[in-house]
């Protein structure tokens, strides 16, 4: 445990980062308009698969289901999202031909440079924006809610079919997930209508205006929960170690269920973080020690297994042990650290852009007025921005100075 | 009704030991002063302090010196360019921190230095590492310069004025 447990300033610097990583209600507004079109461009006259879409099914998943959606940093500017096409396969299709019709449907779509056929999925890529539609055969009903057939086409090697339910993990994670005291969520509502982030997407470029405003910003509640915000800093971090490596990275599915799984810190949003990186060591080091490969399971349908492609072998696994080890000992590192060697610890951890916007962010919000100061017992001042706690019960104990100026003079000896 | 009498040495050192319990104290070897001496947390690391009262009271607020790490100017700056110290010319590092105005009457013997001169002092850190991020400073200033550096220049300024007069 770290010499001093509360880290307000450093929470409310993480906070400013994950909300620089976040997408503007804007561009989530344009993702949900094209959401909103996939079924449209599937069911035009000329689509091949037209007949088979009559009773089908898109929604999201991954990320944009959990309010975990970040921009990725890694490369360039741009977001991933995800969704679940279902509809029933027809007879005699193998896995890589719906893929591949499904491909060619989506030919035409509004906006999309480039579709790439994936193993699981097809890729819409637009401008800042990836869009993986996954399609899905439903079971038969009577069925769990949403679980079906996903199916796999690999360049070498056999097809085959998995058995999953996405929705039902995003129902179970909603339902798992420990929100923050109203105070803290107040807190970071405060600070995104400060930050004012900026649109990837920019206006007029890809929809008619009046389009995209008619849709509400599909805004999650959950983003602003300590372990999601967690997790989207896990996963930025992950984004930007794995960007030059050519190895798969840990799956977000997978980090999706520890990071909800990692009980809420009270102490704050650092503490979670660590938290979450040492629960992943933990059970990197139980499967390395043991022998027995990670198998994390969907809650909602244990049939799916979530580590069925990630690790691949030990290598990777102590790959990602190392990369733990050294976000921990950074975050360890900046909890001792001042202002400036936090932003160079965070330009190596999240990105510089990032980084940069989130301290002189900090530092502007701070009050120039005099004003009676909070303080932290025993340690020291709270600068308002980092009022910060997601449990009020066990939130630091804050005192107020009186109000005074900063002086200058000389010392008289 | 607002106190008159001066805080005792008594109630400083309780109200320290309760706030501050991290802050040791002493006396000074020629018992004049009293020190207290630990860690105060600036954004986030924590500085080593030293905070001297003299003992005779009323006409000395309590000095404030940065121990560990030593106070330091911006990239290519100077000591003099730090803002709000209580400046001292032979050893620059040994500056105290300048943490009220005196024209404003902020500080004085009835109060408790645990309650105002420690969270200032945090305070002052705190804005210190922000200063040296990009030079400004965004805590609140009395009026006036707000460094030794802005006051030479003032007298500068003042002296040219007066020899061109």
């Amino acid at each position: 445990m770290p010499l001093d447990t509360t880290s307000p300033a450093l929470d409310a610097l993480l906070i400013g980062a994950v909300l620089e990583m976040e997408l503007s209600d804007r561009d989530l507004q344009v993702a949900e308009k094209r959401y909103h079109l996939i079924p449209e461009h599937l069911q035009r006259p000329s689509s091949s698969i037209r007949h088979l879409m009559d009773n089908a099914l898109v929604y999201a998943q991954g990320s944009r289901a959990i309010g975990a959606t970040i921009v990725d940093g890694g490369s360039d500017d741009r977001f991933d999202l995800d969704a679940i096409l279902e509809f029933p396969t027809p007879v005699g299709w193998s896995p890589g031909r719906v893929l591949d019709e499904l491909e060619l449907a989506f030919r035409g779509f509004p906006d999309v440079r480039a579709i790439v056929r994936c193993t699981r999925c097809v890729q819409l890529q637009f401008a800042f924006m990836h869009l993986d539609v996954t399609p899905m055969n439903p079971f038969a009903e009577p069925r769990l809610e949403r679980a079906g057939d996903i199916y796999h086409s690999p360049d070498l090697g056999p097809d085959k079919i998995f058995s999953v339910n996405p929705f039902g993990f995003a129902k179970w994670f909603a339902a798992r997930v420990m929100m923050p005291s109203p105070q803290f969520q107040m807190q970071v509502r405060d600070m995104r209508a400060r930050v004012s982030v900026s649109d990837r997407i920019r206006a007029g470029t890809v929809f008619a205006d009046a389009d995209i405003d008619a849709l509400p910003a599909p805004v999650s509640p959950l983003r602003d929960a300590p372990q999601v915000i967690s997790l989207k800093l896990m996963k930025r971090f992950l984004n930007l170690r794995y960007a030059n490596r050519s190895i798969k990275r840990p799956v977000s599915v997978y980090l999706s269920k520890c990071a909800v799984e990692v009980p809420l810190n009270p102490l704050g949003l650092c503490g979670q973080l660590e938290d979450l990186a040492t629960e992943l060591y933990r059970r990197m080091q139980c499967s390395l020690d043991t022998g027995q490969w990670p198998e994390e399971r969907n809650p909602s349908f244990p049939e799916e297994n979530f580590n069925d492609r990630w690790p691949k072998d030990v290598a990777a696994m102590k790959l990602f042990q190392q990369d733990l080890r050294h976000l921990l000992s950074q975050l360890s590192l900046a909890r001792q650290s001042t202002l400036s060697e936090i932003q160079a610890i965070f330009d190596e951890l999240f990105g510089e852009r990032v980084s940069a916007k989130t301290v002189r962010g900090y530092a502007d919000r701070l009050p120039a007025a005099a004003a009676a100061s909070s303080y932290e017992r025993g340690k020291g001042y709270v600068a308002a921005p980092a009022l910060l706690a997601p449990s009020s019960a066990s939130a630091a104990k804050v005192s107020r100075a009186p109000a005074h100026h900063f002086h200058a003079g000389r010392l008289r000896t | 009704m607002r106190r008159t009498k001066p805080r005792s040495s008594h109630a400083q050192l309780n109200r320290m030991s309760s706030r501050w319990p991290d802050l040791r104290p002493e006396l000074s070897q020629d018992r004049r002063h009293l020190i207290w001496s630990g860690p105060l947390r600036g954004l986030q690391r924590t500085y080593e302090v030293l905070i001297q009262w003299n003992l005779r009271g009323s006409l000395y607020p309590p000095l404030v010196f940065v121990e560990e790490p030593h106070l330091k100017p911006r990239l290519n700056g100077s000591f003099e360019e730090i803002p709000h110290l209580l400046f001292n010319s032979d050893a620059p590092e040994d500056s105290a921190l300048c943490l009220f105005d005196p024209d404003g009457k902020e500080w004085d013997a009835t109060m408790l230095i645990a309650d105002t001169t420690v969270p200032w002092a945090s305070e002052w850190l705190h804005h210190y590492e922000c200063w040296h991020l990009d030079g400004i400073w965004r805590g609140a200033n009395a009026p006036g310069p707000i460094s030794v550096a802005e006051i030479l220049a003032l007298e500068a300024e003042i002296s040219r004025g007066l020899s061109d007069g």
